[in-house]
């Protein structure tokens, strides 16, 4: 059972969408202010936050940032269709996915999934080890090591990294890193996974040649630098 | 007629300096010129002493430089082929040396501190000042062009700036140290560019909010649709669905009675109304809600106060403050509604206080502004019914302001002029 950490002012509607989600297999608990979700999601029982971007006093955002202060559960923003902004910040700071509000209840679940699935790797083996440079990632683990220090990802960024890890030194076109890694085809002016890379580029840190590690190459895809 | 600016007395003291300069320097120069290079009178002085030299001798000569009138620069002098001055005055630098043999055989010298003029620079020497003149004045046009122009262009700029959207344009900085109509002008200009700043960002405020409490009913709407797909048999869902769709209808109405309220006060449509009975209406529809919570809303009012408004508009104004006291008074309080005329000014001063929570001192302004809504009234309102009140009794020319009661409890004062 997945338990899902509902955040948002709107009684009602968390009440309706707790009932829906639980009828589509989830747990999900709800809570309606930014202070009680922070509190909630940090208290590592639930596999998955959704968190509202408009809430009086502690908007979203703010919740966002401070769960990832401590913590790299899979987040997923409800924010409103065409603020880009919140968007934008809100996949910045580490948020894994966004819902257009108002979208209907399946496209939520859907993305819910997806994150999931991706989160837990059903039958991948966990031994795998992928390495190239100095980078090693565990995919089992969900686990990386950069230049000998534990890598804090967000689950997406992980599966970023993997994808362009699994072909380093190849260019791998943003089609098949939305496929693969957020689990969902590429639609137009989709930016998600620019601003999920970027954040990934300023993680890794530069190269002694001052370029970034993950180079974009225009009009195909990005590529991770092989040592 | 109007009081002459500042800016016309820079303009007038500017052209009179020109011209008056022009005039001065001109006529100066023609009138040096008289005794300078070219003098005529100069040249017959000369020319005669030279033949009264030549034909009487020194003597006679001598006599016609004592008679001679002249100005302190000019000297004529008769010497001899020693150096010595035999006549007239002493010309230590003499700019001008003619000998000349006298009656006598002897050979003289005849010496001035100016030189007598040859007719061709005497020609151009009546040039001069003119040329001088032009020069000067065009010097001055320059700079008075140049001194109203500058601040334009930057005017201009900004305008072109606020014209294109930017708002942060600031001119004033520009003019320094000036003082004058132009640098007024610069001033409004910034505030007009100001104010539509804020104007546009309210603007935008408004939409955002809009679009906002559209959303929330509709999401609502989108799960609730998604619960009846999961299971048709849930048919509490349907309610829902219509409930928000309700909702949305009363926002949308709530939204265009404000859009209609921001016209100009001469754009409603006025009649008489007496405001007592009109409050009467109100406070015994409301009574009816009051009840479910065990309240009581009381009327104090003295007679009829008819005035010249809209009805309907101040019928919602004052329906909204009142509802919204019975929402907000403790259970089992009074809501006192009391109206009185003041003697002095001949408006109508109607006090709605309720027993409830009060409101925060930094949002006793703001609870004016739209989509302001009171804490943990989250499904109580849209936070449109202060806004609209606010913004009928302002187009009736009338005040509206909030304030805590010492003992707890809000009052909604409202002044309405008798129209």
């Amino acid at each position: 059972m997945i338990s899902v950490l509902l955040v948002d002012d709107d009684q009602e509607l968390t009440e309706m969408l707790g009932q829906y989600l639980e009828h589509e297999g989830f747990e999900a608990t709800c809570v309606h202010t930014g202070e009680e979700g922070e509190i909630q999601a940090l208290t590592g029982r639930y596999s998955i936050v959704v968190l509202d971007v408009m809430m009086p006093r502690l908007s979203g955002i703010e919740v966002l940032r401070r769960i990832r202060a401590s913590s790299q559960v899979p987040v997923v923003l409800l924010t409103a269709r065409g603020d880009n902004i919140d968007r934008i910040t809100g996949l910045e700071l580490g948020a894994d996915d966004y819902v257009p509000k108002p979208s209907s209840p399946g496209e939520l679940v859907a993305r819910l999934r997806a994150i999931m699935r991706r989160v837990q790797p059903v039958d991948q083996p966990t031994a795998e080890v992928i390495k190239t440079g100095s980078l090693v990632l565990w995919p089992g683990k969900r686990q990386a090591i950069w230049k000998g220090c534990e890598l804090a990802v967000t689950s997406t960024e992980f599966s970023l990294l993997e994808a362009l890890a699994r072909c380093a030194g190849q260019v791998v076109s943003k089609k098949d890193l939305s496929l693969n890694a957020l689990g969902c085809p590429l639609t137009r002016y989709d930016r998600r996974i620019d601003v999920h890379i970027s954040s990934i580029r300023q993680k890794l840190g530069p190269r002694p040649d001052a370029k970034a590690w993950i180079q974009s190459v225009r009009g195909l895809g990005y590529l991770l630098i092989a040592e | 007629m109007m009081k002459p600016s500042r800016l016309f007395w820079k303009l007038f003291l500017a052209f009179w300096l020109a011209t008056s300069l022009t005039f001065l320097v001109g006529l100066s120069i023609l009138v040096l010129g008289n005794f300078g290079p070219g003098d005529p009178r100069l040249d017959a002085i000369l020319a005669s002493e030279e033949q009264l030299l030549r034909e009487f001798g020194v003597a006679s000569g001598g006599q016609l430089l004592t008679v001679w009138e002249h100005s302190p620069g000019q000297a004529i002098g008769v010497y001899d082929s020693a150096g010595q001055l035999l006549a007239g005055s002493p010309v230590p630098q003499p700019v001008y040396e003619q000998s000349v043999i006298s009656k006598d055989g002897a050979t003289l010298s005849l010496r001035s501190s100016v030189s007598p003029g040859h007719h061709d620079r005497r020609k151009l020497g009546r040039l001069i000042p003119l040329i001088i003149g032009t020069v000067m004045s065009a010097l001055f046009s320059a700079y008075l062009a140049y001194y109203l122009a500058w601040p334009l262009a930057y005017l201009k700029r900004a305008m072109g700036d606020v014209a294109q959207g930017r708002f942060e344009t600031r001119v004033k900085p520009m003019m320094g140290r000036r003082r004058d109509e132009i640098v007024d002008l610069a001033e409004d200009c910034d505030r007009m560019a100001n104010q539509l700043k804020l104007l546009v960002q309210a603007q935008q405020q408004l939409l955002h909010d809009i679009s906002h409490e559209l959303r929330s009913p509709l999401t609502r709407m989108q799960v609730a649709i998604g619960l009846l797909q999961q299971d048709p048999a849930r048919g509490e869902m349907v309610g829902r669905i219509q409930r928000e769709s309700v909702r949305m209808d009363t926002l949308i109405e709530a939204l265009l009675t404000l859009a209609r309220l921001q016209g100009r006060p001469e754009s409603i449509e006025r009649e008489p109304v007496d405001l007592i009975e009109l409050l009467a209406v109100i406070v015994e529809d409301a009574q009816f809600e009051a009840q479910m919570k065990s309240c009581r809303v009381n009327l104090q009012a003295g007679p009829a106060f008819v005035s010249c408004v809209s009805g309907e508009l101040l019928y919602r104004c004052f329906e909204n403050v009142i509802r919204n006291a019975v929402r907000y008074t403790r259970p089992a309080t009074g809501v006192l509604v009391s109206a009185e005329v003041n003697p002095a000014t001949g408006c109508l001063t109607v006090l709605i206080t309720d027993q409830g929570p009060g409101v925060e001192s930094l949002r006793l302004h703001s609870m004016f502004q739209p989509f302001e809504r009171g804490m943990g009234a989250a499904d109580s309102g849209f936070g449109l019914g202060l806004a609209i009140a606010s913004r009928a009794v302002h187009l009736h020319g009338g005040t509206i302001e909030a304030r805590n009661e010492p003992g707890g409890g809000l009052t909604v004062e409202i002044n309405l002029p008798r129209g």
